[in-house]
Formats: structure tokens, C-alpha cells, sequence
């Protein structure tokens, strides 16, 4: 065992491999947050007024919380001063761009950096991209194309001015500002984020996706992501997230809303892997999110997947409102911690309609000093009849110092609903390890191969070369931490 | 004692029987044969009062009363029997208990006294001799881990006990060994009288070598398309069903 | 003594009872023990009575219940008839029996209370206490209010090497229409080497309208060394007069083994705090509860499995069938820290809802922090297997009773855990008489 802890310590201890800053200029607010600064970011995104509105009211509701952050997740944090973030920050637009050579070529490094050039995922897999840099989406490739199947994506701040409608309809109806103390913060201050629209009966030909990336010190980042499908269209959409190494907490606070009406099916991927503080503990992303999904049509269906391997702190619940008759909410989660990262993370799938069906698959892995937490709730509302679901949220425990903990809140109130939830925890095989040993495999090797299979069941529900990215994560984030 | 008129049933807006026709007076032995998904075991279902399937035509007259309104235990009490093609495992019921219980409703209804606990196991050594089943099944939890042959003989155990007047074997062969196959065989033999009727239903004739029919159906996409003797059956396993279902084909064809 | 009644519904209630009847608090305590009740009454002031914002009682509104006129300290209340505690008691069963009726010790045979091992509660509350009451205060507000006022209760004390010849039954009666608010405080030490088994029963007479009694009950369990504990919980009757909150710390000592059993059936709203650590390596814990509600019952039953040292097992089952408009709540958390490696722990939940009225809330918890573990729970929550009532109503079975028998198949596996036959035939027959009562006669 000691042998292995020496192992898990160093691929753990292995500096953050995306922990670098790009030079470019960029237009930033002061510090702090007022009614000023709400403004600023709305007149610097040429806002029409009803946008401003909404924030202010936001604002104003996030004052009455302010001392009342969520405090029950299994989270320890120090205090984070909302007076001492940058809330707007974007890279000076020179002028617009045409195609990717006229993109920041230090911009075009930093994504090669991140092992996810844009030319070769043109190139290679078809895969349209709206790249969000410290909040402004520069670009959006692939747009054309969706454009002549009547699909909308584009960010946040284009879809304000080009279809107001849409975002004023939808914008708020599945996280309303109320919801919670970061939603109220995110909708009073959210800068950018990706807006997408599937027609009646269209299947969206790719993946769409949109890479996040923190880059500014100190700039907390806004994301607001916005996606409707209509009566029986297809989305499949991806989220990658990076950041920069920094010392100081960089707070991320983001809202998806994802809408499904009748016979439509949205499928949200994401893999995220932001800087998650040094083998100390020190620095790191807090990542607040707020993601929630409504089935509202019959037949509908979303399913998250999530591998989640970054950030110092996760608080994240990607949830599903199950109104529509027959609709189906699925969550796949890998969350991966590490050294001092601490993870509080699941689902909450709420039964309204009848014959609707949730499946819950939670893997999580700790190693280091971590501690990684699922909480999900499943509610089988009154009128929810025949519901069912399934859940099963495995834990594995690479070191003796980590701590994998389980929270299901389960509330049954209709007789026919079938509810299953199974749980287990375990720590990696002695016995399988020696047997990769004896094979010929390092310990390391033979760790990152158990943790591979044991999260396979969740990496499957990926699209592939999602797939590929996230287990070379998983292995990646494991370096040293085997022990 | 059974006569079945035009009855037509379905599951989940899909038609499984599509008009079935059948007289079973007491004293006989009928065998319905057919290929798989032929609605055979869904034709023993709807008899015994299962509620999965829903009959939307025809009419199931049983000694008089008209079966299809009648609820299962009721069935049972008037004297059906099914025995089971996957008899249901129920933990935590004793099967001993469960027989005691189900022979004095059937009793009462009969108007007889219920078996007190010295009789009902008198009762249960003889029928177990008959069907030759092991004497530690009783004392065990309903079905719980029995293995597919004794699922079969407790099943038959059961129906020695509950002397029904009209019993349904569903797929009874099925996962039995040669042996096992000819102690159920027996056993049905010996209770069968001039007063009871059994219906067997099987995907293979060899049960019928040992319990010989006074006629066999067959049965295909929801219809009975032909009936005969038993050499119907030995035609049968000889030509297979495809013989059977040409022929039907080229009829409905012309 | 005059008689206080007054709503209970906050801190300051309690904390002006207190003050009233100091007299009779603190009659015959040591100085240790009146500090240790000015303390307790102080944390339950900074704590408050829990309302649903707390995590712990989420599903449980208890300060509703306490929202009415409760009498703490009566003058005198109605008399129980023998024919009353007789109905009380369980047939056939010869144990050491000790009778509270509305929370005050009544004489009930003489030789029961010669046996060596019930002590009186004047000894607890006039001795040094400092080892045999955990004096860790806690988060706990009804564990805090139990200390401050709790004037009587049960001390057992098994001395080493002795295995008890007889069970004891500790019969806890409560009358109707007095509107009390009971607190009993009960100490039960089993010695290095002895094994024990503790039969307690919680029987209310009150019988209509709501809450007539309420009633806050701790019990100080330890373990020593090497011993065994089998204890059983009941609660019947009441189910629409009586509130009670019973706590359960269990401390186990290395190579113990203790082993809970709780059938609920009866109580308007009952919550169950069930508390064990293991304080030493080789602990078994086993927690069993059966549940069947019906009315508006309400019952919450929390257990926490503290697994401090390593090589212990934990083992639990909860089974519950829920009717009418019941409510069930299953908080189950097993924590294992840091150094109790070479931990089992087995954690299950399963629950029937007969009608769209009823509710259950589950929250089964593992929080883990050693890595050398094997961990599990399960929660189920469904319907009777129609697949088997149909083949016992092919059988001639009539539908109520083959959902009778079905019931009682899914609750046997916990009623075959109750090893002493007299309590298991009386348990049996109080739950067969409330299914076979079916829709009727409630």
C-alpha cells in the first residue's frame, strides 16, 4: 500500500498541464459589483433596456441573500469577497472576423496548448465550436451550416439582439433569478455564454460545442447558456471548460437552461477540467453552477453526462424536470478529486408527469486529501404516476486520507412509482493492482486502466471524441495521485 | 364446461388472439400447440384472469357463468387452475401456509369445512408421494430458489392438491429432464377423471406421449388453424410447424 | 405543586418551566448533576426547538406538534387500572419488568425490583456522574432539554460476567386526555463479559383527536468489553394521540455486539434517534426496524453508525409498508473515519406506499473517510409484486388477503430477526390484526 501511495503521490503532485496565460489585451471593469458596474456591462454589450431590466432586478434580489450562501454542501471554503472580483472582462475586439486566420494568433496557441486546435477540430470532426474566452464569444464557427437547417446557435449577447424574443421568452423559465444565490448573482452579472435553437423536427448533423476557458486573473466568469428544442428535434451538445493556472480562487458561476418540448432530445455533455489548485491546495476554480433541464412535452428526453475533474470546489447539480408524460431524464457523472479538491456534486430529477423515468449513474473517485460528495434528489410528485427510477452512485477511495461521501434525498408521494438507489464504496483491489503487476503494468498504469474500466459505464454515454479527451483526463488527473 | 366464442384479446393496443373458438366438455384432454408468439400462453392468461391483457371481443362461457367477469381467485375457487409457464418466486411465503390457505377458500366456497392443520398435512403426504416432489420445498419460501424442474412439480404438487375441475398447463414440459417430464405426466394421469378436463399447452409433442389428448389444436398468429387427433401432433413434430403454417398461408392466399 | 401548562412551541416555554419548578428539578441532585442541567438548559436555549430549515428535520415538523397546551409538571394524573398495564403486557413472557406510567416509576412486583441490576434513578442523579452520563452536550435540543429535566427513568446495570437470566421489559405507559409532556432519561450499562436483553415497550392509551401526549425520551446505552445487547423497541397504539422523540446513544466498547430491533406501529409522530459509536475494534452493530403506518401517522427514524475504529461491522434494515396518508422518513448515515479501516458496513431501506396518499422520504447517507472500507446501502421504494398476487388470487386467494400475505412476507424479514418467540407472537398478531383490519375498520 505504501508503494502505492508514493505513486499516487507523484502522478498527483504533476503540475497542471494547461496552467498557462495568454498575452492579449483585454477590456476590463473594476473591481467590484454595483448597480455602476451592472450597467457598464450591459451599455459595453450594447444591451437594449428590457436586458438591463432583468439584471437589475436580479441585482436587487441578490442583495437580500448577500450573508446567505448555500452553506449545506460538503464544502469547506474560505469566504469568498463578492466586492473583490472582476465581473467584466473581454479580449479587445480589433475588428469582427471573417474566418480563423484573422483570430488572435496567441488565441490560436493558447487552444493548441489545450491540445484542442479549432482547425483540427474543423478539419476532423465536424464539430462547430463557439469559443468563449473570459466571457465574449469570439467566434463561432460551422454558423452557416446550422444556419440553413433553420438551427440558431451564437452567443448569449447576439442571441439578446438578434432574437430578443426568443431569449426574453425562455431566458429565466427553467433557473429563474430567485432560485438560488449564484443564479440571482449570474443573472445580475452575466457576461457571455451560448445561445442555441433547434427547429421543429430538425436534427441537429453535429456536435455543437463551446469551449470555456477562464484566462483574466481574477475574473470570475458569468456563463449563461440558453438551449431550446423544439417538438421533435435532436441536439447533441458539448462543453469543455479549461483554465489557466492562477493563485488566487477565480470564481465561475454559471446558469444552462435547456428546454425539450415534445418528442425532442437534448443531450449536454461536459467535460471539465479547470485548474484545481496546486498539490497544496493553493489557488483553483470555484465553480457554482447552476444547470437544469425542463422535459416539457411528452416524450421528451435529456440526459446530462459529466466528467468533472477540475476545480478546486464543485458545486454542481445538473437537474431535470420530468413534466411531460413519457419524458426521460438521464445523469452520467465521472467526478474525479484530487489533492485538496473537493467536489459536491449529482442530480435532481423531478417526477411531474406520468410514466416518466429517470436514471441516475454517479461515479466518483478520490484520491489525495479530496473529498467528493454526491447529493441528488429524486421527488416523485403526487401526480407523477408510474414513475420510475434508478440510481447508483459508486465510490472509489485511492488514498487513506480522501473522503467519498453519498447524500440521496429520495421523496416518494405516488404509490406506483418504482424507486431503486444503490450505493457502494470501495477502495482500488489490492489484488487487481498486483495482478496488473504481475502482467507487466505499472502501478500507475494499472490504476489509471481500473479507473478507466470502473467509470466506463459513464464515459460510454460520451460522443467519442469526447470519450478519448475525458480518459486521457482521468489518467491525466490521476498522474501521481495513484497511492 | 368451456366454450370460447370469438374471443380476441390484446396487450399494450396489440392484437395477440384474433378470434379464438374452442369446446372443451368435461372428461376430455386438449392440447393447443403452436410456434413461439403464437398466443398460446397469452390464451392460458386470459382464462386464468390475468389483467395485462385486455379482451375486446367474444365470449368465455365456463359451467354456466360467463368466465371473463369473474375475478381470478374466483376463477380459481370455481375451479381453474393454471399452472404456470414461470412461476413467480414470493419470498418470506411459506409455501405450506400459501397451500393451506388457497385449499380451504377453494373449500369454503365448496361448502366444505376447512382442512384443520393434521388433515391438511395427511392431505399434503399423499399428494406428495403422487408427485414424488421433496418434502423440504414445503417448509421453504413460495417458489424461492427452487430450480426450473421443481418450480414445475410444485406447480402440479399444487394442482393434486387443489383438484380443479378445469386445469391449464402452461408450457408444464418445458425445462423439464425425460424423468421429471414422466412423473408430471403421471401425476396429471392420475387425477384426471370423467368429471375434469385439462388443457396442455406445449411447443412440443413430447409430452403428449405420456398425456395422451382427445384432441390438439394449433395455434397460430392469434387463431386456431387446425384441429385433430392426437396423430395431429406426431404429423407435426415430424413436418414442423412450417408445414402447418404454408398450408395456412397458401389457404388464406387462394 | 401547582400545575404550568402552556404552548412548548419555543425555547423560552421550557426555559420559564424551568425556573418555576427548580424545586422538583433538582430534589436530591448533586451539585454535579444541577450544573450539568444548568448547562443543558442553557445549550437548549442557544439551539432552540429545530424547525424544517434544519437538515435533521426536514421531513419532520415537530414544532407543530408542540404548538398546544402541554402540561410538564402535573399535579397528579389519572389513574391506570392493573386491567391497563395488564393489557400491556406481553403474554407468556417472564421478564424483569419495570412500569413508568406517565414518565413516573410505579410499583410493579416486588421481586422485580430486587433484581441486582435496576438501580434507582435518586442514585444516577445524586452521584458523581461524570462517567456514566455522557456529558458531551451536543447539537442535539431535545437531548439537552431531556438532561435539564428529566426526573425519572430506568438505570440498568449489568455487572461484568453476568449473562441475565430473563429478559427485562421496560414498559413505558402514557395516559390519555392529560395533555403531559413526558421526559424520561434512562441509563443501561452492560458490563465487560455479560450479555443482556432489553425489551421496551411504548404504549400510549390515548386513543382520539390529536396529540395528547408528548413525549422526549434519551437513552444512555454502553457497551463494555466483550458484551452483548439485544434490545427491542416497540411502539403500538396512539396512532392519533401521541408525539414522542426517542434518542438512542449507544457507545460500544471492543468486541461488542449490540443489536436494535424496532417495530413501529403505533404514535401519531414519532421520531427515533439512533446514535451508536464504536469506541473500540471488533464492534458489531446490527439496526433493524419494521414500520407499518396507517391514519396521518408520521415516523421518522434516524440512525447514525459512527464507525471510529477499525475491524467493526454494521449491518441495517429498515422495511416499511406505508397506507391511508402516512408518512415515512428514513435518515440512515453511516460515517467511517479516518482510522476504521477494515470496516463492513451494510445499510438497506425498503419501502411499500399502498395508497397516493401516502409519502416516504428517503436519505440514506455514507460518509466515508477511510479507503480499506466495503460500504453499502440501498434504498427501494415500489409497490406489492403484481406478478405475485396474481398467482395467489389464481390460486383462489381473495385479493385482500393475498395483499395481507404479501404485506406480511415483505415484513417478515425483519419480524424473523425478533428472537424471543412470546414478543415475536405478540408482534406478529398486533400487525396481522392492523392488515386483516384493512380499509375498514379505521
Amino acid at each position: 500500500m505504501n508503494g502505492q501511495n508514493e505513486i499516487l503521490k507523484e502522478v498527483t503532485q504533476q503540475d497542471y498541464k494547461y496552467g498557462f496565460v495568454s498575452k492579449f489585451d483585454s477590456d476590463k471593469a473594476p473591481v467590484g459589483l454595483n448597480e455602476g458596474i451592472i450597467r457598464l456591462i450591459s451599455s459595453k454589450k450594447k444591451e437594449p433596456k428590457w436586458m438591463l431590466d432583468i439584471r437589475l432586478k436580479a441585482f436587487k434580489h441578490w442583495l437580500t441573500l448577500v450573508d446567505k450562501e448555500p452553506n449545506w454542501a460538503h464544502i469547506k471554503y474560505p469566504k469568498i469577497n463578492f466586492q473583490d472580483i472582476i465581473y467584466y472582462s473581454a479580449p479587445k475586439k480589433k475588428k469582427k472576423l471573417k474566418s480563423l486566420d484573422e483570430v488572435d494568433p496567441e488565441m490560436l496557441k493558447t487552444f493548441e496548448k489545450l491540445g484542442i486546435s479549432i482547425d483540427e477540430q474543423k478539419k476532423l470532426t465536424g464539430v462547430a465550436v463557439d469559443i468563449v474566452i473570459d466571457s465574449v464569444s469570439v467566434k463561432t464557427t460551422f454558423k452557416e451550416t446550422l444556419a440553413k437547417l433553420g438551427i440558431i446557435f451564437c452567443s448569449f449577447s447576439e442571441a439578446v439582439h438578434e432574437h430578443p424574443e426568443l431569449v426574453k421568452k425562455y431566458m429565466g423559465s427553467v433557473v429563474p433569478y430567485t432560485d438560488n444565490f449564484y443564479a440571482a448573482l449570474n443573472s445580475a452579472v452575466f457576461t457571455d455564454g451560448s445561445f442555441c435553437y433547434i427547429p421543429k423536427g430538425v436534427r441537429c448533423p453535429m456536435e455543437l460545442s463551446t469551449y470555456f476557458r477562464i484566462n483574466e486573473a481574477n475574473t470570475g466568469q458569468f456563463e449563461r447558456t440558453l438551449l431550446i428544442a423544439e417538438e421533435g428535434s435532436y441536439v447533441s451538445y458539448l462543453e469543455g471548460c479549461t483554465a489557466p493556472m492562477r493563485d488566487e480562487n477565480q470564481l465561475h458561476a454559471a446558469v444552462v437552461e435547456l428546454i425539450a418540448y415534445k418528442d425532442a432530445e437534448i443531450r449536454y455533455s461536459t467535460v471539465q477540467n479547470w485548474y484545481p489548485g496546486d498539490k497544496n491546495g493553493k489557488g483553483g476554480i470555484f465553480n457554482f453552477v447552476t444547470k437544469r433541464g425542463i422535459c416539457k412535452g411528452e416524450r421528451s428526453k435529456i440526459s446530462w453526462t459529466q466528467v468533472e475533474t477540475g476545480s478546486a470546489i464543485t458545486w454542481k447539480y445538473p437537474s431535470v424536470i420530468l413534466k411531460g408524460d413519457y419524458s426521460v431524464g438521464e445523469f452520467y457523472s465521472i467526478a474525479l478529486t484530487n489533492n485538496y479538491q473537493q467536489a459536491d456534486t449529482g442530480t435532481k430529477m423531478i417526477h411531474i408527469g406520468k410514466n416518466t423515468t429517470s436514471t441516475i449513474i454517479s461515479k466518483g473517485v478520490s484520491a489525495g486529501k479530496s473529498n467528493n460528495s454526491y447529493r441528488g434528489l429524486v421527488r416523485i410528485s403526487k401526480s407523477a404516476t408510474n414513475a420510475r427510477n434508478f440510481s447508483q452512485c459508486d465510490s472509489l477511495l485511492l488514498s487513506d486520507e480522501c473522503g467519498a461521501h453519498t447524500f440521496p434525498y429520495i421523496e416518494i408521494n405516488n404509490k406506483s412509482a418504482i424507486v431503486e438507489h444503490e450505493a457502494t464504496t470501495s477502495k482500488v483491489g489490492e489484488d487487481q493492482i498486483f495482478y496488473c503487476n504481475q502482467r507487466g503494468l505499472s502501478t500507475e498504469q494499472a490504476i489509471s486502466m481500473i479507473v478507466n474500466g470502473y467509470c466506463k459505464e459513464v464515459l460510454k454515454k460520451l460522443p467519442m471524441e469526447f470519450a478519448v479527451e475525458a480518459q486521457k483526463l482521468l489518467s491525466l488527473s490521476l498522474e501521481g495521485s495513484v497511492g | 364446461m368451456l366454450t370460447i366464442n370469438n374471443l380476441k384479446a390484446s396487450v399494450e393496443d396489440k392484437e395477440i388472439l384474433k378470434g379464438i373458438n374452442l369446446e372443451v366438455k368435461k372428461g376430455e384432454v386438449h392440447a393447443i400447440m403452436g410456434p413461439n408468439g403464437s398466443g398460446k400462453s397469452t390464451l392460458a392468461a386470459v382464462l386464468a384472469g390475468r389483467s395485462d391483457y385486455e379482451v375486446t371481443d367474444g365470449t368465455v362461457d365456463y359451467l354456466g357463468q360467463n368466465l371473463l367477469e369473474m375475478a381470478p381467485e374466483d376463477r380459481a375457487k370455481e375451479g381453474i387452475f393454471l399452472a404456470f409457464q414461470y412461476p413467480v418466486e414470493i419470498p418470506g411465503v411459506n409455501t405450506a401456509t400459501f397451500l393451506r390457505t388457497s385449499l380451504n377458500e377453494i373449500r369454503e366456497h365448496r361448502g366444505l369445512e376447512p382442512l384443520n392443520g393434521a388433515d391438511f398435512l395427511k392431505l399434503m403426504k399423499s399428494k406428495m408421494e403422487i408427485i414424488d416432489i421433496d418434502k423440504s420445498l414445503i417448509s421453504r419460501s413460495l417458489n424461492e430458489g427452487f430450480s426450473g424442474g421443481e418450480k414445475k412439480k410444485a406447480e402440479i404438487f399444487q394442482m393434486a392438491m387443489l383438484e380443479p375441475t378445469l386445469a391449464i398447463l402452461d408450457e408444464t414440459d418445458s425445462g423439464l429432464d425425460i424423468d421429471a417430464l414422466k412423473v408430471v405426466a403421471a401425476g396429471v394421469n392420475r387425477m384426471k377423471t370423467d368429471d375434469n378436463a385439462v388443457i396442455v399447452i406445449t411447443h412440443y409433442q413430447r409430452l403428449l406421449d405420456y398425456i395422451i389428448p382427445d384432441f390438439v389444436h394449433i395455434i397460430y398468429d392469434g387463431q386456431i388453424i387446425k384441429t385433430g387427433g392426437k396423430e395431429l401432433a406426431i404429423t407435426l413434430e415430424e413436418k414442423g410447424y412450417d408445414w402447418i403454417t404454408n398450408e395456412h398461408a397458401a389457404l388464406s392466399n387462394a | 405543586m401547582k400545575a404550568s401548562t402552556g404552548k412548548l412551541s419555543t425555547a423560552e416555554d421550557f426555559i420559564a418551566n424551568f425556573d418555576i419548578h427548580q424545586d422538583e428539578i433538582f430534589l436530591n441532585n448533586s451539585n454535579q448533576y444541577k450544573e450539568l442541567r444548568k448547562n443543558a438548559i442553557a445549550a437548549f436555549e442557544s439551539l432552540g426547538i429545530p424547525s424544517r430549515r434544519s437538515e435533521e428535520w426536514k421531513y419532520t415538523n415537530v414544532a407543530k406538534a408542540l404548538n398546544r397546551d402541554w402540561v410538564q409538571f402535573p399535579s397528579e394524573t389519572k389513574k391506570i387500572s392493573p386491567d391497563d398495564i395488564d393489557s400491556c403486557l406481553i403474554p407468556g413472557l417472564d421478564a424483569y419488568t419495570l412500569v413508568f406510567y406517565n414518565g413516573k416509576r410505579i410499583p410493579f412486583s416486588e421481586s422485580d425490583s430486587d433484581s441486582a441490576v435496576i438501580k434507582e434513578f435518586s442514585d444516577l442523579i445524586s452521584s458523581d456522574i461524570s462517567n456514566v452520563v455522557s456529558l458531551d452536550l451536543g447539537s442535539d435540543a431535545f437531548d439537552t432539554l431531556n438532561l435539564a429535566f428529566a426526573i425519572d427513568g430506568a438505570i440498568i446495570n449489568v455487572p461484568d460476567n453476568c449473562v441475565l437470566d430473563k429478559p427485562l421489559y421496560l414498559l413505558y405507559i402514557s395516559s390519555p386526555d392529560d395533555n403531559l409532556f413526558i421526559q424520561n432519561r434512562n441509563v443501561i450499562e452492560i458490563g465487560k463479559n455479560s450479555e443482556a436483553t432489553i425489551i421496551e415497550a411504548r404504549i400510549s392509551l390515548s386513543s382520539s383527536n390529536d396529540f395528547q401526549v408528548f413525549s422526549n425520551n434519551v437513552t444512555e446505552i454502553h457497551c463494555e468489553n466483550n458484551s452483548k445487547l439485544d434490545h427491542y423497541q416497540f411502539q403500538i397504539k396512539g396512532q392519533s394521540g401521541a408525539a414522542s422523540i426517542n434518542k438512542y446513544l449507544v457507545k460500544q466498547e471492543a468486541n461488542s455486539t449490540y443489536t436494535s430491533t424496532n417495530i413501529n406501529l403505533g404514535g401519531q409522530l414519532v421520531r427515533n434517534n439512533l446514535e451508536v459509536v464504536h469506541e473500540g475494534e471488533g464492534c458489531e452493530t446490527n439496526l433493524f426496524g419494521l414500520y407499518h403506518l396507517i391514519g396521518n401517522q408520521h415516523l421518522d427514524n434516524h440512525t447514525l453508525i459512527d464507525h471510529k475504529m477499525p475491524n467493526c461491522n454494521s449491518n441495517e434494515l429498515y422495511i416499511g409498508v406505508l397506507d391511508d396518508k402516512s408518512t415515512g422518513v428514513f435518515n440512515g448515515k453511516v460515517l467511517v473515519r479516518k482510522d476504521a479501516q477494515k470496516t463492513n458496513a451494510f445499510q438497506s431501506n425498503k419501502n411499500i406506499l399502498l395508497t397516493d396518499d401516502a409519502k416516504m422520504n428517503a436519505k440514506p447517507q455514507l460518509e466515508i473517510y477511510a479507503d480499506d472500507v466495503k460500504c453499502s446501502h440501498g434504498a427501494t421504494t415500489g409497490q406489492l409484486n403484481q406478478e405475485a398476487l396474481f398467482y395467489l388470487r389464481s390460486r383462489g386467494i381473495s385479493k385482500k388477503l393475498a395483499l395481507t400475505m404479501l404485506m406480511e412476507a415483505f415484513m417478515k424479514e425483519v419480524l424473523d430477526k425478533i428472537k424471543i418467540k412470546e414478543l415475536k407472537n405478540f408482534l406478529t398478531e398486533k400487525l396481522e390484526l392492523r392488515l386483516n383490519v384493512g380499509d375498514q375498520g379505521r
